[in-house]
């Protein structure tokens, strides 16, 4: 059993198996996500309209939650700013400002919430990226746990040498002293230069382990591709219909 | 077989590094209640990254690949967008600085790297402030601390980056990797 | 140095007259080695550390000179094919490595993918791939975890993944550099039976290994040995540490137990450890030892205390990764990192009694991994903890002599007052020590004197763990320690 640290935590969290999106391909899902942002530029009964669609796909999706945390976060900024728009300039720019950034923090929760790092590969080989790069990109999400745990075992074993000495949490920024700034950073070589070190190894043994296994091989075939069912298809269509329909109809 | 820009060990790392930046942004905050401030790690690793693989686009590889991972992970505060572009417009502005400037592993260049490198993660804010239709005067006087902050951490990160740089240079690491194609 | 002097016609894998050398230090290079490997024959190399074992793998597969700039000399051939003129997918497609850290090898986001990987890359149709993959599953026993995260599974798991993804590829060589070393035993056997099996089915088997003892008596397998290290372990017993004033301690655990990630991981363990006696705590991969370790130091939160002669313990710790503490230019540096008055008596002692004065003045990141292990045992000697020494698989990695070596150390410092613990997987290792503890998913299963917990075939069942025959106690040992 391997312990899970916060970065991993973070990841295992965030993915929401229980989504009917979780099945959708995921090029249809980068697709939404993106036709959502520019639907920031929309006017404001428009946006309303079209907010009111997005909510709907979310709560079908299971994630309206996963999307409200999202929005929750921005909540003193975006108080702050209505409250200054408001003020400033007026209530139907304040309000619509607003509403562009609620949209904003929430629209790519339908991706990112749904798809695990091995469909992204896919979804940018598909979109032709270099599979040397999107396999490295893979092997970055395998590495955040191993990663994370060498953070963490790097501070502990040089604090328990006398190497390195975390800061205080009660001291704050004051224990973070701005007259020995410098000298403060040098200190930290203690952790970064193993870091460094680690990552350069891990991201040898990884090439080597893979050279072994024939990877760069002019005769790859891969084994899964992306294809395209009728809930994928279904969700496009109804997506590009919408945004027809927001551009072109007066509400 | 044909040469490639970056060997597929160099891509790796690059990916290694991302995912530094990733962990240290996570797991390695600093007790500072300011913004800002996990551009220390951060920038430090996005210099050692292009003193490690001394080619243009190091860093915007770095970019892309942490922005990826960070947006997936769900971190930052103004959704996965402005997260997806600010990592990478920190890879592409260390970039076109160390473009201008030359080698990270000066301190005084690493730390103006560090510091303008971090500094276009708040351009990304900027931008998409405009773009959503916020009052520009407001946005720079409600950040104008944040300003200071991205410029100070982002410098630190430089020279911390710099001082790693020369540290594994003493410690022969740089032999290390140049038996390794 | 001939390892084998018939390099013929027919031979699955073979080296003629390999010379090798690195631009770091001299360690691992190789001088004029030639070997021939037949086809469903098995060939275990050993040899002390730095001998060159894990570059002979890697000349054997074509990872040097396609992978490296050093200079090699000679020629090695796989299945009739130059490792030099011969691209290097196209010799993984003949000849696979399995690697000795079963975490780093793993490449994918799935058990499944894992397996998968290596096969896109021989260009088969998914039919095949299919049919590959499922033999392999079945075969490995990996089919309940088949879409599980590889960084999820145990150390003995994983590598049995490596080994299940190497061998779909149906390579007819195989190469394991040092597979067993970060294994238990009863995934060291298990891995064994599975190479031995494959040897069967005509798959060519050369094996890295440091624990050769696992291979030695299986009928059939040539050992070939890589150099001869002897280390001169006399003088070791008069170490220059301080004896402790005040009488001998006592660490007291008490009600310890530790929750991960809302996953209970220790539960409720109460001892004591007693300074004088070396104390080896062995339990399967993954149960927690070095969570234990933390605890004990203080690194980790935990419940319950933790005491010596009532105080908080001043115990100094020997992480199992000695990459997580080296960042100086040379090993002296290293070593006197930080120390205002160091005691240059023992830092000389502890020089010679490492093996380590020859490389006082070299950069530790470019020693083998069984001398970075050795400095940083070092660093922490040198500080001189105020209760003793806390040391996590110090066995990784190093070779039969220098294990001998390092339980003689801690002996001295237990003779010196000291409260000593090892955690290992290498019985070997542990049957040196005074005391055996076995630690379970639910707690302690047996403690006493190395002797007694040997013989309790019970325990070691409830562990889940094989005591193999070549396993001795060092000595009978008069362990006083309690478990509750």
């Amino acid at each position: 059993m391997i312990r899970l640290g916060p970065a991993r935590r973070a990841r295992e969290l965030r993915l929401r198996e229980e989504s009917p999106l979780r099945r959708v391909d995921p090029r249809v899902k980068l697709a939404l996500s993106l036709g959502a942002s520019l639907a920031v530029m929309l006017p404001l009964n428009r946006l309303v309209f079209f907010m009111g669609l997005y909510a709907l796909l979310l709560l079908w999706a299971r994630l309206i939650d996963e999307a409200a945390t999202q929005v929750w976060r921005l909540k003193w900024i975006l108080i702050l700013l209505f409250l200054l728009d408001w003020v400033v300039i007026g209530l139907d720019l304040a309000v619509i400002i607003t509403l562009r950034l609620v949209l904003l923090a929430g629209t790519f929760t339908v991706f990112f919430s749904t798809t695990t790092p091995g469909e992204l590969r896919l979804a940018l080989e598909w979109l032709r990226v270099p599979h040397r790069y999107a396999f490295s990109v893979s092997l970055a999400f395998q590495s955040i746990g191993l990663l994370d745990d060498e953070w963490r075992s790097i501070r502990e074993a040089q604090q328990s040498r006398g190497a390195w000495a975390p800061p205080r949490m009660a001291e704050g920024w004051r224990g973070f002293r701005p007259s020995g700034l410098v000298a403060q950073v040098r200190e930290l070589v203690a952790l970064s230069v193993p870091a460094v070190v680690l990552a350069v190894k891990h991201a040898w043994a990884m090439n080597e382990a893979a050279c072994a296994r024939g990877f760069d091989s002019p005769r790859r075939r891969p084994y899964r591709r992306l294809t395209m069912n009728r809930l994928d298809w279904l969700l496009l269509g109804g997506a590009l219909a919408t945004g027809v329909a927001l551009v072109w109809v007066r509400l | 077989m044909r040469q490639r820009y970056f060997s597929t060990f160099q891509l790796i790392l690059l990916a290694q590094f991302a995912a530094l930046i990733v962990v240290a942004k996570i797991a390695l905050r600093l007790p500072l209640q300011l913004s800002g401030h996990s551009g220390l790690f951060w920038m430090a690793i996005m210099i050692v990254a292009t003193g490690v693989v001394p080619k243009r686009g190091a860093a915007t590889v770095v970019g892309l690949t942490s922005a990826i991972l960070a947006a997936f992970l769900g971190l930052g505060d103004f959704g996965a967008l402005d997260t997806f572009l600010s990592y990478l417009a920190v890879g592409v502005g260390t970039d076109l600085i160390l473009w201008l400037l030359g080698s990270p592993e000066q301190p005084v260049i690493a730390a103006l790297a560090g510091a303008l490198g971090h500094f276009a993660k708040f351009l990304v804010k900027w931008a998409l402030a405009g773009v959503v239709g916020a009052p520009m005067g407001f946005v720079a006087l409600g950040l104008l601390k944040a300003i200071v902050s991205y410029l100070v951490f982002g410098a630190l990160g430089g020279l911390l980056g710099a001082l790693t740089l020369a540290a594994l240079r003493k410690a022969g690491f740089f032999a290390y990797l140049a038996e390794r194609k | 140095m001939i390892l084998e002097a018939e390099v013929g016609l027919g031979s699955a894998v073979s080296a003629e007259q390999v010379t090798y050398g690195y631009f770091g230090t001299g360690g691992g290079a190789l001088t004029g080695v030639s070997l021939a490997v037949a086809p469903g024959e098995i060939v275990l190399i050993t040899g002390p550390s730095g001998s060159g074992k894990s570059t002979l793998a890697r000349c054997l597969t074509g990872l040097i000179p396609h992978l490296y700039h050093g200079e090699m000399k000679g020629v090695c051939s796989v299945d009739g094919l130059s490792t030099v003129e011969t691209p290097l997918w196209e010799l993984a497609d003949r000849a696979g490595l399995v690697f000795q850290n079963p975490s780093e090898q793993l490449l994918a986001t799935s058990v499944e993918e894992e397996i998968v990987f290596g096969l896109e890359n021989l260009g088969l149709a998914a039919g095949e791939i299919r049919a590959r993959l499922d033999e392999a599953l079945a075969r490995f026993g990996l089919l309940e975890m088949r879409r599980r995260s590889p960084q999820t599974l145990s150390g003995g798991e994983q590598q049995k993944l490596a080994l299940a993804a190497m061998t779909a590829r149906r390579a007819p060589v195989l190469v394991l550099d040092e597979p067993l070393s970060m294994l238990d035993t009863t995934a060291a056997t298990e891995l064994v039976a599975h190479l031995t099996q494959l040897a069967r089915s005509g798959t060519a088997v050369v094996l890295c290994e440091h624990r050769a003892e696992y291979l030695e008596n299986i009928p059939g397998v040539r050992v070939l040995k890589m150099g001869e290290q002897v280390l001169d372990t006399d003088g070791l017993l008069a170490a220059p540490f301080q004896s402790r004033a005040g009488g001998p301690s006592c660490l007291t655990v008490t009600g310890l137990g530790v929750r991960l990630a809302g996953h209970r991981v220790l539960h409720d363990l109460t001892f004591e450890v007693p300074a004088g006696q070396v104390l080896s705590i062995v339990g399967r991969n993954g149960v927690g030892k070095t969570t234990l370790l933390r605890a004990l130091t203080g690194l980790q939160s935990h419940e319950g205390t933790v005491l010596v002669d009532g105080d908080r313990p001043g115990l100094g710790m020997v992480f199992q990764n000695a990459d997580l503490q080296l960042f100086n230019a040379t090993v002296r540096e290293e070593i006197l990192y930080r120390l205002p008055e160091p005691d240059m008596e023992l830092y000389g002692w502890l020089l010679q009694a490492l093996g380590l004065g020859s490389y006082e003045q070299m950069p530790p990141l470019l020693l083998s991994e069984g001398e970075k292990k050795r400095v940083a045992l070092a660093t922490v000697l040198m500080r001189g903890p105020r209760h003793g020494l806390l040391l996590d698989e110090p066995a990784v990695g190093q070779d039969a002599a220098h294990k001998r070596m390092l339980i003689t150390i801690l002996r001295a410092l237990a003779n010196a007052g000291q409260i000593v613990i090892i955690t290992t997987h290498d019985l070997t290792l542990a049957a040196q020590a005074d005391r055996l503890l076995l630690l379970g998913p639910q707690g302690f299963v047996a403690d006493g004197p190395v002797a007694r917990v040997l013989e309790d075939h019970a325990a070691w069942e409830r562990l889940g763990l094989v005591v193999p025959d070549w396993v001795r106690p060092d000595r009978d040992g008069d362990a006083s320690g309690v478990w509750r």
